[in-house]
């Protein structure tokens, strides 16, 4: 027998996303696959562009999904940032180094919501999802 | 990180975005010929990945730690 397909799969989402990745490819493919499952999303290539979409659009954006090491403005520091003003915010953060190293290099503690890059679209969906529900 | 371990990186996501575009256009696909070869160059991605994986196993992707 078939199992039901569960409702919170076929649920689009609704909520705004905040998406920081210095690399083109990867940005586009992540907005992309946000966009089918319905999120509306800003992408930003680097953290001046994402404080200034922050800055434009603050009380709608709900997460901010970020690569942690990146040239310049890093994703936790940015993230430390937006909270001061937006103390809700919730943050995904997304690496192609494992999640131990990326989490040293960046200053931050493990256990905070992570995606390992490269992703499939339903594991970086849902990781969006987990790191909304929290 | 030495420039080895940027170059697998960034080797990596090359990799991770071929497969994941290949990914959504098999998902919007209904003509079986693109179907299928759609899945040839998903399939090359996913090979890829693994034989890189492979050859630099991820510990060697990763940013030096201290031990």
């Amino acid at each position: 027998m078939i199992a039901p397909v569960p409702a919170a799969s076929v649920t689009r989402a609704s909520e705004t996303v905040l998406l920081l990745e210095d690399e083109e490819g990867v940005r586009l493919l992540a907005t992309r696959i946000l966009a089918k499952a319905g999120y509306r999303v800003y992408d930003a290539a680097d953290g001046d562009e994402a404080e200034r979409l922050f800055a434009a659009h603050r009380h709608t954006i709900d997460l901010l999904v970020t690569d942690v090491i990146m040239p310049g403005c890093g994703g936790p520091e940015l993230f430390a940032r937006l909270q001061v003003h937006a103390p809700g915010l919730r943050v995904l953060y997304m690496s192609g180094y494992p999640e131990q190293s990326a989490a040293h290099r960046a200053g931050i503690g493990r256990g905070l919501p992570f995606v390992q890059k490269p992703f499939t679209a339903a594991q970086f969906v849902r990781h969006v999802r987990d790191a909304l529900d929290r | 990180m030495s420039d080895d371990d940027k170059a697998r990186h960034d080797f990596k996501n090359q990799l991770a975005i071929i497969r994941g575009f290949a990914e959504i256009l098999l998902a919007e696909e209904t003509m079986e010929t693109r179907r299928r070869d759609l899945e040839e160059i998903h399939r090359a991605a996913v090979n890829a990945l693994g034989l890189l994986e492979r050859m630099f196993p991820s510990r060697a992707d990763a940013p030096h730690l201290p031990t």
